[in-house]
Parts: C-alpha cells; structure tokens; sequence
C-alpha cells in the first residue's frame, strides 16, 4: 500500500497515512499481524497497538498508523511491514 | 490537610499543585500512566516533575502511577460511544484518585483543568465529571487563561520539562463531545464493570521514586 509519512512534531514518532481511501476492521487486521508475529500491546476496537523488533505501531480503523520511533528509516520499513501483515 | 493531584506530563497540573503546596496543603501525586496510548519519554516527564513539585515543597511527596492506560482507556474505548471517551477517562481517573486518597489519607482531589481550555474542559463535561468520587475536586486553574499558566510553569521552573518531546494521547477521539450530559455519560458507564476497572487500577499502582 503506497502511504504518506510524516515526523510528529513533539515526540519520536512518525504518522503514516495511506494514499488511499481505506476502512481498516482492526480486529481482522490485528488477528492478521499476530499470526504474522507481531505482538498485541492493546486492542482498543477502533485501533490496536502492536510491536515487532522493538518497535512499538498503533494502527487506526481510518488505515493511519503511528510508528514510535525517532529513525524515518525503521518507521518507514515499520509501516510498510504491517500493512503488508495485516492484509491492507 | 491532604489531597491527591492528579499529575500529567503537561503544563497544567504541576502548576495546580505548586499552587496548593503555596497555600499549605499536603499533596500525594498520582499519575495516570497512559502507556501504550503515549510513550516512555511522556512518562519520564512526569518523574522529573514529580522531583520539581518536591524540590518546591522541599520535602519528598508520596508520589504514585496506575496503569490507566492499559487497565482503562482500551477497555473503555472498545465497549463506550467514542464522542465521550475524554470524559469517560476522566471520570476513571477521579475514581482513583480517590481510591488512593483512602489509603493515604486524603480528603480531596486536585486537578490542573481550566474552564474551556479543551473538549474536556467545558462547563458541560466539567459538571458531568463530577460526582464520580465523593471527594471535593478543587481546581486552582479553574479560570486561568493557558498564557497565565504558563507565566507561572515557567517561574516554577515546571515549563521546560513539560514541554519536552512526548506523544501525546493517541488514543482521543476525532470528535469528542464538548457537551456530555451526565445521563449519557451514566448510560455509557453502564456497559463498563466500573470496580473492576478501579480495581485493577489500583492493583496496579506503583511508587514512584
């Protein structure tokens, strides 16, 4: 999925938003992440919080993900890593 | 006389408590630790504001952090209309406050909030937070513009450390509602297993040093 990153302004972590239009079902994504070996943080319903190789991506039902890291390098990889994993 | 602050990372509630530590009032501190929905550098704002509020008292305060993040705020965001989750947390932060204000010996609850500084803070969601503990919420800032909050963090020496890099709540709603009615706010808790939620809270609890 082809997205939009950005650095937070205030904090090390950067927001990814896809360059599409998409309605993500957080609990089909994140059942898709954890059997790809991402770990479940927290299920929030309306997003969930997961981590793989100690880097820590909240993922919204409006397809943004928040990447908590100061490295545009590890989000980048991050992000694409878990739309790939999830499905979207 | 004790109380217990309610301690974020943010500008707010260092200045509410420095304003009663003035007046002298007794103070335990609880943090409501937001962790996953922040992140760690959030949470070491609040240490260094724990050593700042002590180091205005000149004395150590009892200081203290509950998982809310984890025990409350997903729990509550999964089962509750999304329009009125600020107010929702808030109302489960005002009920541990007091739950600690019991085992420390406390008689009121302190809060860094201002009248209609946020989507939390308006009349409306003010009136529709109280009532979730029995204990009065004194609120020093009440009317205070944030410009004067700020004059006074940064003559408390509070202003720095909290406007350090943190990520801020990530788990808020697009539209939050700026006028709860206290019915709908009962309406939504009623989906919740609201001692359960204390509870764990407080199982949770943990000094800070």
């Amino acid at each position: 999925m082809d997205f939009a990153i950005v650095k937070c302004c205030s904090a090390d972590a950067f927001d990814a938003v896809p360059q599409s239009l998409v309605k993500v079902d957080i609990g089909k994504a994140l059942a898709a992440l954890v059997a790809a070996g991402w770990h479940e943080v927290a299920d929030a319903g309306v997003m969930c919080v997961v981590a793989k190789d100690g880097v820590e991506a909240t993922l919204y039902s409006s397809g943004r993900v928040l990447v908590k890291t100061s490295d545009a390098g590890i989000a980048e990889r991050a992000v694409a890593r878990l739309y790939a994993d999830s499905g979207l | 006389m004790k109380g217990v602050l309610l301690l974020s990372g943010g500008i707010d509630s260092p200045v509410a408590g420095t304003m009663m530590l003035d007046r002298g009032f007794d103070l335990a501190l609880l943090h409501m630790d937001n962790r996953p929905f922040t992140d760690d550098r959030e949470y070491g704002k609040v240490l260094g504001l724990v050593r700042q509020l002590a180091k205005h008292a000149g004395r150590d305060l009892e200081a203290f952090a509950a998982p809310h993040g984890v025990a409350a705020q997903a729990i509550v965001a999964k089962s509750c209309d999304r329009r009125f989750h600020c107010v929702l947390c808030r109302r489960f932060m005002l009920r541990t406050a007091g739950a600690l204000a019991r085992k420390v010996g406390a008689e009121f609850v302190v809060t860094g909030e201002s009248l209609g500084q946020v989507a939390s803070q308006t009349l409306k969601n003010l009136t529709s937070e109280d009532g979730a503990t029995e204990l009065p919420i004194l609120r020093p800032l009440i009317g205070l513009d944030k410009s004067e909050v700020v004059e006074r963090a940064r003559k408390l020496g509070t202003f720095d450390v909290s406007t350090a890099p943190g990520l801020c709540c990530t788990i808020v709603p697009e539209k939050p509602a700026t006028a709860a009615s206290l019915e709908k706010i009962l309406a939504e808790e009623a989906k919740l297993d609201i001692a359960a939620i204390v509870a764990a809270e407080m199982a949770g609890l943990r000094e800070l040093a």
